[in-house]
């Protein structure tokens, strides 16, 4: 395989081996170890010395149902520690079969210009383009399939990240017409738009670069795997996720009093049932939308949608639980038109819906719009596209927000946004907001999943499943998979094991596999240790630990020392 | 005594999903499936009040019963 290295203070992009630390890893394990061997933890990470990281994981392009995923990485602006984010799409899957293991961005430029990095059968180079210089990603995309290939996959950032804007994230195309595809958090867009890349246009390669070292054992391996997703209850045809989609759980989380409402005050929303996956499928086929479509080739179990107005026009495509949650309940909004319309505005501006739904909370709760008012918030997002003084301080995400309003309950954990389950009610995910090297991050370990394990209002067992689930974080973000595929492999780890050695020939045992997972974090939890980040950063916010949540009264009570031993048995 | 009762998903699509139930006394969630013939192989998560329950835990008046087919987070 190849490694391209782009150095945007000579503007040049070379191709070349792939040197030996980094041979056996691949998505976030690639991007945690080359953050350890070549980036000065303690740097500016809108710096000329982070670098940012492109790499499909282990099992990309090599036919594997669900596991085209694209990781993203460097250090993030917001936690200013190790970040991973990963998108669906055609960018993984276009890279391994380019036989890329990934695309290292260096350095920043001498002047503030803006280009293109265009990738294909070897090529790797950099192109000016002025053009492109204030555009949505939607436009971004568009142009530049127009300009190279339909085919192409594009990687772009909007206009928060060519302003640096923490809250950015980077947006992928998949099949066909899709666009939006996002490695949302951390703040990785910023980072983009401070090597003064726009886009990444990946050609589609030829033939594909895949070889196998025993093409039987990972064929059967393979097979196996997606016969038991298509078999798996949660995951098939007649499944929750590929019918209502991420959304299916919103009317569960709801019950469970977890889901964000008003700027994290209340774990149930009064009109969760407008928002509800069900909700949500029934609009989308009575407007003549999409259900139950993919975002990666391949993929069996299709858990997108494309959400259309009244006339049948398409708003936005997909439409998400993150989404609905943070935009939805936690600003008080009950009407899916509304979430899509500002799903859309955020996705052509290039921000993380997470990270800016929690800001436009707290920028509530400071007065500046109200609870449920879709005019006053939209006026607000828009100015995060305008680059107001205002837009770009919600662009820079919930801490920022707070910081500069005055706001103390802002729910964040090492700098960065809670996703759409308040750690009140889930005990679970809280321990991963709170420990992650991450930051708070759901793909980092969610528990929702594991809820006849562990009560998630009860403080037994919570540290110990968080563990548990941020190792199996740690191995899909690694070999590209989708987080929803993991099933088959937590009950057959060596499916895994069989289908990395069919392609590597590395000869891996369910030891080895379960090592290298836990490898990832301890590399992770090594580079926030040099950067300065101590176990009081990864905190709850005390508010949280004070405030009780509606309906169940409950507060974070998982105590500091526990915390800080999760990792004792890595 | 009267339950309410909310049904998610694909579990029933003929039943509606939300309803006032009238149950016997020391009913039991389990009571509750067989009285709807709702199928248990398909329930993935059961709740009263909001908070997660199984089938033999007891119903009481006036609660708020929600059944889910199998779900996942993420």
């Amino acid at each position: 395989m190849k490694l391209i290295r782009v150095d945007m203070a000579q503007l040049q992009a070379s191709t070349g081996p792939v040197p030996g630390v980094y041979e056996r890893l691949g998505g976030r394990a690639l991007i945690a170890r080359l953050l350890l061997e070549e980036i000065p933890p303690d740097c500016d990470a809108l710096g000329k010395h982070n670098k940012l990281i492109f790499a499909p994981g282990l099992l990309g392009g090599a036919g594997v149902a669900t596991a085209g995923r694209l990781s993203v990485g460097g250090k993030s602006p917001l936690t200013s520690g190790v970040k991973e984010a990963n998108a669906g799409g055609t960018a993984g899957d276009a890279l391994g079969h380019l036989g890329i293991k990934a695309i290292v961005v260096e350095g920043i430029p001498a002047q503030k210009d803006i280009y293109i990095l265009h990738v294909g059968e070897d090529l790797a180079e950099l192109i000016p383009a002025k053009e492109l210089v204030g555009l949505g990603t939607y436009a971004t995309s568009e142009k530049l399939q127009g300009k190279y290939r339909k085919t192409a996959t594009i990687i772009s950032i909007g206009q928060a990240g060519e302003m640096q804007l923490r809250g950015a994230g980077i947006v992928v195309t998949g099949m066909g017409d899709q666009r939006s595809n996002v490695a949302a958090r951390g703040g990785l867009g910023s980072v983009m738009g401070s090597k003064g890349i726009k886009a990444v246009v990946i050609d589609k390669a030829k033939v594909k670069a895949t070889e196998y070292s025993d093409h039987e054992l990972f064929r059967s391996a393979a097979k196996t795997f997606m016969q038991t997703l298509v078999n798996d209850p949660k995951l098939g045809t007649k499944g929750t996720q590929h019918l209502y989609g991420t959304a299916s759980i919103v009317a569960a989380v709801n019950e469970l009093g977890a889901l964000p409402t008003r700027n994290f005050s209340s774990g149930s929303f009064e009109s969760s049932s407008k928002l509800t996956g069900e909700t949500l499928r029934e609009t989308t086929l009575a407007r003549g939308g999409l259900a139950g479509t993919r975002c990666m080739p391949g993929c069996t179990i299709a858990c997108r949608n494309v959400y259309a107005d009244e006339s049948g026009n398409p708003i936005v495509g997909t439409l998400q639980y993150e989404t609905i949650a943070l935009i939805g309940s936690n600003l008080g909004l009950d009407n899916l038109d509304d979430v899509a319309r500002l799903n859309f505005a955020c996705n052509d501006f290039g921000l993380d819906t997470i990270e800016t739904g929690a800001a436009l909370g707290v920028a509530i709760e400071a007065g500046l719009a109200e609870y449920g008012n879709y005019k006053s918030i939209n006026a607000l997002l828009q100015q995060v596209g305008e680059g107001t003084t205002l837009g770009r301080v919600i662009g820079n995400g919930a801490v920022t927000t707070g910081q500069v309003l005055g706001v103390r309950r802002v729910p964040a954990a090492l700098g960065q946004a809670m996703p759409g389950y308040d750690p009140r009610a889930l005990k679970g995910n809280g321990v991963t907001y709170a420990t992650s090297p991450q930051g708070a991050d759901h793909t980092a370990g969610n528990a929702f999943g594991a809820r006849k394990q562990v009560d998630p209002l009860g403080t037994e067992g919570q540290c110990a499943l968080s563990l548990k689930l941020q190792v199996i974080a740690a191995m899909l973000d690694s070999t590209g998979l989708c987080l929803f595929a993991r099933p088959p492999i937590i009950a057959n780890p060596q499916l895994m094991v069989d289908m990395v050695n069919g392609i590597y020939g590395w000869n891996w045992t369910v030891e080895d596999y379960d090592q290298f997972n836990r490898e990832v974090l301890r590399t992770e939890l090594e580079f926030n240790r040099r950067a300065g980040i101590t176990s009081k950063d990864y905190r709850i916010p005390e508010y949280m630990q004070d405030e009780a949540l509606p309906p169940h009264k409950s507060v974070f009570n998982i105590p500091d020392i526990e915390l800080d031993r999760v990792f004792d048995t890595l | 005594m009267d339950i309410e009762v909310k049904i998610f998903g694909h579990l029933a699509p003929s039943l509606p999903h939300h309803q006032e139930l009238n149950v016997p006394e020391n009913a039991k969630v389990e009571d509750v499936t067989k009285i709807l013939r709702l199928d248990s192989n398909l329930i993935g998560l059961i709740t009263i009040d909001g908070r997660q329950s199984e089938d033999q835990n007891l119903v009481t008046p006036g609660c708020h019963l929600c059944f889910f087919p199998y779900l996942t987070g993420g």
